[in-house]
């Protein structure tokens, strides 16, 4: 257990400045400004309807496909702002990628779900898809249960299977900023603990972003924790202090599961 | 390896580090008992900061492992027990403090008593390190029996050299740290069995009851 | 709990004989039908072209009706399915998207032989197509295109939205989603939408009347642009217009008519449920 008490801020990967996002007329998220460094598992916390989703799916511009949402100020990745007119948002969905809280694999084969997000970014080399797919299948520890039935539906796998096969879909197009929204939220127990112990081992090559309604598993997992209430970002700090010593009255109020 | 294995593997590597230092001082006053040269005793002053330290990380150590690992059933025991004999090893080093500054105004020869009594701490606080690291009950529960022969010697010897002030504390010293050893033992036996043999009557009693 | 159980003993009862009810008419029908016609089944009945109407084979009837068939999927598969996938994937759901619910939900509701003279009007008289297959095919399609488009579009509403999330956050595009991802998903519910249209194509009978029946026809058609006979006129004809045709005769006509429709729909349900089955989808 390493005591961390202060935020390595030497490599930023993301950046929030400023963030207001509006569904219709509410007000989602509120002068949000928050950094998240590389290679570091950054969780958001916060009860339902504080907008750490709707900020997870800023950082990736999924929210593009509500209608009715309109976002001031600016995000940076890699200090490039995101929200840019010539920003390509599929490159920027293949740099940054997401995991979605329900496993979500395509009804396609295991092989072609992989091989999904590569073969639409352009790449027909067979021999390189076939090893981007074992590579990825690999790094998720799914290999070996399904080296010899590639050519079978994604749809038979279990359901922690079937989201480390997503995880896997997500690795294949090389992101460097994997974004997650409740990866194991509707998982079994071991499957979630094989899941966490994957985003652990996630880290040391991607940028993490975990949104979390398990304060447990920002806990276990997280190097920074960032607690949101009513579309307001409350506290960032490492993991270790919030819950231990949190600065704000309410992170602590949070944690120690006497709200409201 | 799980996460909890790694958190603990670490708190581990920590705990090694303060018995490390523990058992090296222990051993300085033994030597310097023994030899009746008390040259080398500046260490034992030397690690206090040391010792102080290490406890302070141990302690936030298990702290954020309680936090954000939850640990549970013999990780949990270990870690509980780890903050409780945590203190227990810090009052060592003050112990050996004290029987150091003793030692200074005494002036040789030193009775042999209290060279067989040093000896007998040494191994006693060497063994409940060994217990301790290893997470050996039976050793543990070895230690606490040799505690009474110990208190006997140590009452003797107070008997003996009541006139000799630096004598009697320097004894009384050892004595207490006898007794944070068997401290250090009963965690053990919580740590590995789960069972609590603090506060029974009579030895036999309290290892009774950690017979399974 | 006695009373409980005879009620439920009760209702189970009716369900079953309501059950039952729907079933036996249907297998009857077909029984009845098998039974006075299969005596006619046979090679020479099946696969030659008969010199007359009254006897003979029924080889040209049976090839002009899996033929107007194939046309009419040709023509409205394409269009009901992109029409469902507009519909279902590009619009926003304003003041278009419900003209266009409205318009075929009243298409569906009009009578058949509404869509005989319309294609008569149109197709053949204004777009001088001439009374042919192609003429047929127009006709028959816009007939079943709300079908198609209807069933087409509950099945790619069906498609989850997980999964088209999972598809952009890949970097895909709008089109690379539709394409390689749910219209490939909806395949078994679009499948089932031209199952049920091509048993109503081979069925039909008043679009095809007046725009690509023959009555009589002693060869195949060659192209799109000739008349055919069809199963369903056939057996119209021979029931109502023409003297002196045995029951033997058309029960055997109706006995095939039914039998095209089955094979055609067996043919598709296979179609899907491989298709199903390799998705991993099970419907």
């Amino acid at each position: 257990m390493s005591i961390n008490n202060k935020i390595n801020v030497e490599q930023i990967k993301l950046s929030v400045e400023n963030l207001d996002l509006f569904y219709g007329n509410n007000h989602a998220l509120k002068k949000i400004n928050i950094q998240i460094p590389a290679n570091q598992i950054t969780a958001f916390i916060g009860p339902s309807g504080c907008g750490k989703s709707s900020l997870l799916k800023c950082l990736n511009r999924m929210n593009d496909l509500i209608s009715n949402i309109k976002i001031t100020g600016q995000i940076t990745v890699d200090n490039e702002n995101i929200y840019d007119r010539k920003q390509d948002v599929t490159q920027l969905r293949r740099k940054v990628g997401m995991v979605f809280q329900k496993p979500n694999p395509f009804p396609k084969s295991i092989f072609d779900n992989v091989a999904y997000g590569i073969r639409i970014a352009g790449i027909k080399d067979k021999e390189k898809i076939n090893n981007i797919v074992e590579n990825s299948l690999k790094r998720v520890g799914l290999w070996k249960e399904v080296e010899n039935r590639l050519q079978d539906s994604a749809m038979s796998l279990s359901g922690g299977q079937a989201q480390r096969l997503c995880i896997a879909r997500t690795i294949a197009t090389h992101p460097d900023v994997i974004l997650m929204d409740e990866p194991t939220s509707a998982l079994d127990p071991i499957s979630t603990q094989v899941i966490e112990e994957l985003i652990l081992e996630l880290k040391e090559s991607y940028t993490v972003v975990i949104v979390t309604h398990n304060m447990q598993q920002a806990a276990r997992i997280s190097d920074i924790t960032s607690f949101f209430y009513l579309g307001e970002l409350v506290e960032v700090n490492p993991t270790n202090k919030i819950f231990t010593t949190p600065e704000n009255k309410l992170t602590e109020k949070y944690i120690t599961g006497r709200f409201g | 390896m799980l996460k909890v294995e790694k958190s603990v593997l670490e708190l581990r590597k920590t705990l090694e580090e303060m018995t490390d230092i523990v058992i090296s001082i222990v051993d300085t006053i033994r030597t310097c008992i023994k030899k009746e040269n008390f040259e080398t005793l500046e260490f034992v002053f030397q690690q206090d900061r040391h010792i102080d330290d290490l406890e302070k990380k141990i302690d936030q150590q298990a702290v954020a492992l309680l936090a954000l690992i939850n640990p549970m059933a013999s990780d949990l025991r270990f870690v509980f027990s780890v903050v409780k004999l945590n203190s227990d090893l810090e009052r060592i080093g003050d112990e050996c403090k004290n029987v150091a500054k003793e030692l200074k105004t005494l002036e040789p020869p030193i009775p042999e008593d209290l060279k067989i009594l040093a000896d007998k701490v040494y191994e006693m606080v060497k063994d409940a390190v060994n217990a301790l690291l290893n997470q050996n009950s039976a050793l543990a529960q070895e230690i606490i029996l040799k505690d009474d022969e110990v208190d006997k010697l140590e009452y003797s010897i107070q008997k003996k050299y009541s006139n000799s002030i630096g004598i009697a504390f320097a004894a009384k010293a050892l004595e207490r740290i006898a007794d944070h050893t068997t401290n250090i033992s009963e965690n053990v036996v919580f740590a590995t069995e789960g069972i609590d043999i603090r506060h029974e009557n009579s030895i036999m009693n309290r290892l009774g009851k950690s017979d399974k | 709990m006695v009373k409980t159980k005879i009620y439920n003993l009760i209702g189970y009862t009716i369900i079953g004989f309501l059950c039952v009810s729907t079933i036996l008419p249907i297998i009857a029908m077909i029984l009845f039908i098998f039974s006075k016609g299969i005596s006619r089944i046979n090679y020479e009945f099946l696969f030659t072209v008969s010199s007359s109407m009254e006897t003979g084979g029924i080889f040209a009837p049976i090839y002009g009706t899996i033929f107007l068939t194939f046309i009419t999927m040709l023509i409205a598969v394409p269009i009901g399915v992109m029409s469902a996938t507009y519909m279902s994937e590009y619009t926003k759901k304003g003041k278009l998207f419900y003209l266009l619910e409205l318009t075929i939900v009243n298409l569906a509701g009009i009578p058949s032989v509404v869509y005989g003279l319309f294609g008569l009007g149109i197709f053949v008289l204004l777009l001088k197509i001439g009374i042919s297959i192609l003429a047929g095919a127009l006709t028959m399609g816009v007939l079943i295109l709300p079908l198609i488009i209807t069933v087409s579009y509950q099945s790619l509403q069906a498609v989850s939205e997980n999964i088209r999330e999972a598809s952009y956050a890949l970097g895909a595009s709008r089109l690379q989603t539709v394409v390689k991802v749910i219209l490939p998903t909806a395949t078994p519910g679009i499948l089932t939408g031209i199952i049920l249209a091509t048993a109503r194509v081979a069925g039909e009978t008043a679009p095809i009347l007046f725009t690509a029946a023959a009555y009589y026809l002693p060869s195949l058609p060659s192209s799109v642009f000739d008349k055919t006979m069809l199963l369903s006129y056939h057996l119209f004809a021979i029931s109502t217009q023409v003297v002196g045709v045995s029951d033997e005769q058309k029960y055997g006509v109706t006995f095939v008519l039914i039998s095209v429709v089955l094979i055609l729909n067996l043919l598709a349900i296979l179609i899907r449920d491989k298709i199903s089955k390799k998705l991993g989808v099970h419907k």
